[in-house]
């Protein structure tokens, strides 16, 4: 084991290391767990709209729905200000991580990089008639602010909302948000700033150092959106949600790509290394970005776009925690004769129900312990291998509601899946095959001397 | 004494505690068992003497990517 230690420090440990201290990525996952609140605000609003108007609607309850309608109008303002502007608000929150990770002014560069993912949205609209309006519909729509000329009517000053501000525009604001944030944060740490003396108060003193950083960066940006959309007549969103985003999501929903994050994951754990940590900005750029498409398309009534989105790797193959340790605590309250494991599965199974793992990983142990290295790595890839095939060909509901980690299994996947009864059945079916793996193990660890693991 | 469950990196963790010396507060490294190693602090709050050195080895590049516990010893 010694030896297997030394060659993980010399090999792995550098790789983990350089991923982790990558200050982008790091930033990055940041800056996604940064809108957690504005995720599960958005949540929350959609799960109770599934309460009272998605489910009475399936059932024919109008009068219910109609008395509900305030409520429902209540949630969808909530939705309308969290998850359906959810790359908005991480335009900022991406800006203000980066930033501080450079240790530079972080709130200019939350600013810097919001003001450049809205140079890369459509900020007009145009409409092109069959027909010319007649002079008084015209005129009703020139008061208003539009330009009508002939059949075709134009107006500036309205961003599409709905296409651009949800997760489509998520790629847009880390690609040209980092951009602007990059110019910003070079331009600072090379003092290329407004220098105020010292008398001046330092919220207006760092107020100035960002100008001359922000300026640039901003109009770096704006010369590339505005060449780009003159030259291809696309928005910038557009073109990088079509040939970045959805290709890298689509890959992201195949099985290999799914099986590879699962066991990457449980072998950083093993040997002690923070597996959801160091592959967070993968997981939460790829499959959340995913997930959150699911959350706004189930607000929005629309068919799902993605199968595999992030919950459903804690849901179906991390039951517990990493390694679906729940599992192996019930294994061990059924077959375990050894009074240490016997003791920690007692101290370990409040905090496993609420996928909290730590007392079990370090208790038992499971890091490095040779006996629970197969039943931790295969578990979860056979029940995360089972839960795929089952969502993919159509037996167990999406995701679409977002739900936090902490949420008990059963529950998580029922209220995930806007009530789908399916998927605590299949948390169940694997629960008893993640058991059934387990199993082995643990009967097999009553014959080990728990001082020769030391 | 505090206790802290880290399979790897465990020298580090070692030289870098033993020479801790922020707001008076210090670690000792007394013993090692498995994964588990052991400091002695001059700390009367050990629970606060743990989160200390989770926060001291967190803040290196590469305690940052680390699974491990710190926790009074029982």
């Amino acid at each position: 084991m010694n030896a297997l230690i030394q060659w993980l420090e010399k090999y792995v440990v550098p790789i983990a290391t350089k991923i982790g201290s990558i200050r982008w990525l790091v930033a990055l996952r940041d800056a996604f767990i940064t809108t957690m609140p504005a995720t599960m605000a958005g949540s929350i609003a959609v799960l109770l709209n599934a309460f009272f108007r998605d489910i009475p609607t399936q059932y024919g309850w109008t009068g219910f729905v109609t008395a509900m309608a305030p409520v429902v109008g209540v949630n969808s303002q909530v939705w309308t200000g969290t998850l359906a502007v959810i790359g908005l608000i991480f335009a900022f929150t991406w800006g203000y991580n980066l930033a501080k990770q450079y240790d530079v002014e972080p709130l200019t560069g939350g600013i810097v990089t919001l003001g450049a993912f809205l140079m890369s949205v459509t900020q007009s609209y145009t409409i092109t008639l069959t027909k010319a309006l007649p002079k008084s519909a015209a005129k009703i729509l020139t008061d208003s602010g539009a330009a009508v000329a002939g059949k075709t009517v134009t107006g500036w000053g309205y961003f599409n909302f709905n296409s651009h501000f949800g997760s489509a525009g998520l790629f847009t604001a880390m690609i040209v948000g980092g951009i602007a944030g990059a110019l910003y944060i070079m331009l600072t740490k090379r003092n290329i700033t407004i220098k105020m003396p010292d008398s001046v108060p330092p919220a207006i003193s760092k107020a100035f150092a960002g100008i001359i950083p922000a300026v640039v960066a901003w109009y770096v940006v704006g010369i590339i959106t505005y060449f780009f959309t003159d030259a291809t007549g696309a928005a910038v969103v557009d073109w990088i949600g079509k040939t970045i985003q959805a290709p890298l999501l689509t890959l992201s929903q195949g099985y290999g790509a799914v099986l590879l994050l699962t066991v990457l994951v449980q072998v950083f754990w093993f040997f002690g290394i923070h597996g959801t940590n160091v592959l967070g900005p993968v997981l939460d750029s790829i499959w959340l970005t995913a997930q959150l498409a699911n959350v706004n398309a189930q607000a929005q009534g629309k068919a799902l776009p993605y199968l595999w989105t992030r919950s459903d790797f804690d849901m179906y193959a991390w039951i517990g925690g990493a390694g679906s340790t729940l599992l192996l605590l019930i294994a061990i309250f059924v077959f375990s004769k050894r009074e240490d494991e016997r003791t920690v599965a007692k101290l370990a199974i409040a905090p496993g129900v609420f996928n909290i793992n730590e007392p079990t990983m370090f208790g038992l142990p499971i890091v490095l312990n040779p006996i629970y290295a197969i039943p931790f790595v295969v578990a979860p890839v056979v029940m995360v291998t089972i839960a795929y095939f089952a969502i993919t060909w159509g037996w167990v509901s999406p995701v679409s509601i977002q739900m936090t980690w902490v949420m008990p299994p059963f529950l998580n996947s029922f209220l995930a899946t806007s009530l789908d009864w399916r998927a605590p059945v299949l948390q169940l079916v694997n629960s008893v095959i993640g058991f059934a793996i387990y199993a082995p193990f643990v009967i097999a660890s009553n014959n080990i001397d728990p001082e020769s693991l030391n | 004494m505090i206790v802290l469950d880290a399979p790897i990196q465990q020298d580090k963790i070692i030289d870098l505690l033993n020479g801790y010396n922020k707001d008076d507060v210090t670690f000792k490294f007394e013993k090692k068992q498995g994964i588990k190693l052991f400091f002695s602090t001059n700390q009367s709050d050990l629970d606060a003497a743990a989160e200390i050195a989770k926060k001291a080895i967190k803040a290196e590049s590469w305690g940052s990517v680390l699974y491990f516990r710190a926790q009074a010893a029982k």
